[in-house]
């Protein structure tokens, strides 16, 4: 598992440090205008996963997984050296967002928002967190191209949402976006807390549960 | 121990192919060379070695272990392994591939590796994009060769390269094994690069064994012989395996024995046995 | 010790490294209880089966020429020059014996035989 973990971050920091890089601060411009507007952190977590993807990408060109059958990791030690990398990935980049944040509502006063701060790094975690879990058993079970379908399709679920939330931006009293955003923004956000801090805990369950099914499922797959 | 590898009536059944009742074994020390045509059945094997795919039937052991067994994740510290296409993200420069690979396996010397990549020329500074087929071959041989290994499994390591390349690799398989610990399993359709090297040749076809033997032994078995088509009518059925009539003679494998007077022979090399045992009927 | 394996000729590669061994000892090259290379070694050095290596040792023991130190290796075994010679001319005789029949089965008289001889030992000698 620890081999596999640190694959993945040597490929990342390693080969694609300058995209990295690029998508990282392209990312955390997206979290920052979270402050504003909450499809912007929703979206740097969708972001995330497609940095993740794009690295999926070059293992699936190097036919690594066929390779990686006769290396001392097994089928399991892949699957969780993946999801461990994966979410280390989105807690390493929420750490950034918050401090991204954190210094822009530092300069701009005015766009100060507890909630939004509170919202961003738990977005930027959970988003992506929530979608892999979804997403991930499909990859281990058929392949990279038909978890890439999977996951457009998803994305385009979640660019709805964001769609809907973005409604609130129009200036239209009677948008269904508005009148629920509103309805969340005038309660307090820290009586809100349990429930968020559940929400987050269960999306780690599904998260674990995920990882479970896919050792499963991938011990199946013969090539 | 014995054997580096013993396969004991392996099958493997797929749509339109079947894997058909193999056995054999890898003497630890020894050098196996795996032939057979394309689809014949050498990478099923090799796969059905690491549990790529689920055997049908039958037991694989290497290094001692089952190949089902808990503890063969770890035996696999002990194999190297170089597959025909080449397996590492093509982003990556020599140092990343070191310390990808430091991490997966237990015995993993960085000395040894940046070793093999001075002595091979590999360039420190490219991305694996940048090499070429020769040299990515090469980087998985320095990989293969840098942690440990007793066993090495090589699956068409050699295909695609130029002679020189090949003559160099297999001086290093060779090399390998002066240690009497050290065993290669290698399956390649370049016949002239194992009949060398080889200390056993298994040549596979159609999915089933159709021999297993030391290489001596082997080309004692059998004489090549140049003949008319009488001639070869006067042998006996039993002692021609194969033949090939062309416009100005026959050709024909058979039974090393006695022959009839007049009929030039001559021993045959490996590739000449493949071959005439691939001719469906006499 | 130079020994040169010719993939080409019909003779078996065993075969070989057995006449080459055997000259370098009968001819001195090689002293008594010099160690040879090890099999593995040997056939590593020559690019070829440690099995083919394997068999020369083996038939070179059989016949005198070497002996094993188990855990040690092979050694030149001390020849009885004396017997060896008798050897050689017994199976010179052999030779002559079946030259001598096929000269009779195809009508080469005894003088001819013997111009033959000469002008072959002039070509060897």
């Amino acid at each position: 598992m620890k081999g596999i973990f640190l694959k993945n971050w040597i490929v990342m920091w390693g080969g694609l440090r300058f995209n990295l890089v690029l998508m990282t601060i392209v990312g955390l411009i997206f979290a920052v205008v979270g402050q504003m507007n909450t499809f912007g952190s929703i979206f740097s977590g969708i972001f995330l996963c497609s940095m993740v993807m794009g690295m999926m990408e070059y293992n699936e060109r190097s036919k690594w997984e066929l390779y990686s059958d006769a290396l001392p990791v097994g089928r399991k030690g892949t699957v969780k050296g993946f999801y461990l990398f994966s979410i280390s990935y989105f807690a390493a980049f929420s750490v950034l967002a918050i401090l991204a944040c954190v210094l822009f509502t530092a300069f701009m006063p005015m766009y100060f928002d507890p909630a939004a701060l509170i919202l961003t790094p738990i977005m930027t975690i959970f988003v992506p967190t929530l979608i892999f879990a979804l997403t991930l058993p499909v990859l281990f079970k058929f392949g990279y191209k038909v978890f890439r379908v999977i996951f457009l399709v998803l994305l385009g679920f979640f660019g709805g949402i964001g769609g809907f939330f973005l409604g609130f931006l129009v200036d239209d009293e009677h948008s269904l976006a508005s009148s629920v955003l509103s309805q969340i923004w005038s309660v307090d956000i820290f009586s809100l807390l349990p429930w968020i801090i559940a929400v987050a805990a269960a999306v780690l369950a599904l998260y674990f549960l995920s990882m479970l099914l896919s050792s499963k499922l991938y011990k199946t797959v013969e090539r | 121990m014995k054997n580096a590898i013993e396969i004991r009536n392996l099958s493997k059944e797929f749509k339109g192919f079947t894997l058909n009742n193999i056995s054999l074994e890898l003497p630890s020390g020894c050098i196996m060379g795996l032939i057979g045509e394309n689809g014949a059945g050498k990478s099923t094997i090799i796969k059905l070695i690491f549990n790529s795919i689920k055997r049908s039937g039958g037991s694989i052991e290497v290094l001692g272990c089952d190949n089902l067994d808990k503890d063969f994740e770890k035996v696999k510290n002990e194999i190297g392994v170089v597959l025909d296409e080449p397996c590492f993200p093509e982003c990556v420069r020599l140092k990343d591939i070191n310390a990808m690979m430091k991490s997966i396996y237990k015995n993993w010397s960085s000395d040894e590796f940046f070793a093999y990549c001075d002595k091979f020329g590999l360039p420190r500074d490219k991305r694996f994009k940048g090499f070429s087929k020769g040299m990515k071959m090469k980087t998985s041989i320095a990989v293969a060769m840098s942690h440990g290994a007793r066993l090495l499994v090589l699956d068409e390591a050699t295909s695609g390269l130029d002679p020189i390349i090949r003559d160099e690799i297999l001086d290093v398989f060779n090399d390998f094994t002066r240690d009497e610990n050290h065993s290669v399993l290698i399956s390649s359709h370049i016949i002239s690069d194992l009949e060398k090297i080889c200390d056993y040749i298994a040549f596979i076809h159609k999915g089933s064994l159709r021999f297993c033997e030391e290489k001596d032994a082997l080309l004692d078995k059998y004489l090549l012989i140049h003949c008319t088509d009488e001639d070869l009518k006067k042998l006996q059925h039993s002692q021609i395996v194969g033949y090939k009539r062309s416009r100005y003679e026959t050709e024909a494998l058979v039974k090393n024995g006695s022959l009839p007077s007049g009929i030039i022979s001559e021993k045959p090399c490996i590739e000449d046995i493949m071959l005439f045992m691939s001719k469906e009927s006499v | 010790m130079n020994i040169f394996i010719r993939n080409t000729s019909g003779q078996p590669i065993y075969e070989q490294i057995y006449e080459q061994i055997k000259s370098s000892i009968t001819s001195g090259e090689l002293k008594v209880d010099e160690a040879l290379p090890s099999i593995r070694s040997l056939a590593k050095d020559l690019r070829i089966s440690v099995i083919t290596t394997k068999r020369a040792y083996e038939e070179l023991e059989r016949d005198g020429f070497i002996y094993t130190a188990p855990g040690k290796g092979c050694f030149v075994k001390k020849q009885n020059v004396q017997l060896r010679r008798e050897e050689g001319l017994k199976k010179i005789e052999e030779h002559l014996k079946i030259a001598c029949e096929l000269a009779k089965v195809n009508n080469v008289s005894k003088e001819e035989l013997a111009e033959m001889l000469e002008l072959m030992g002039e070509e060897w000698y």
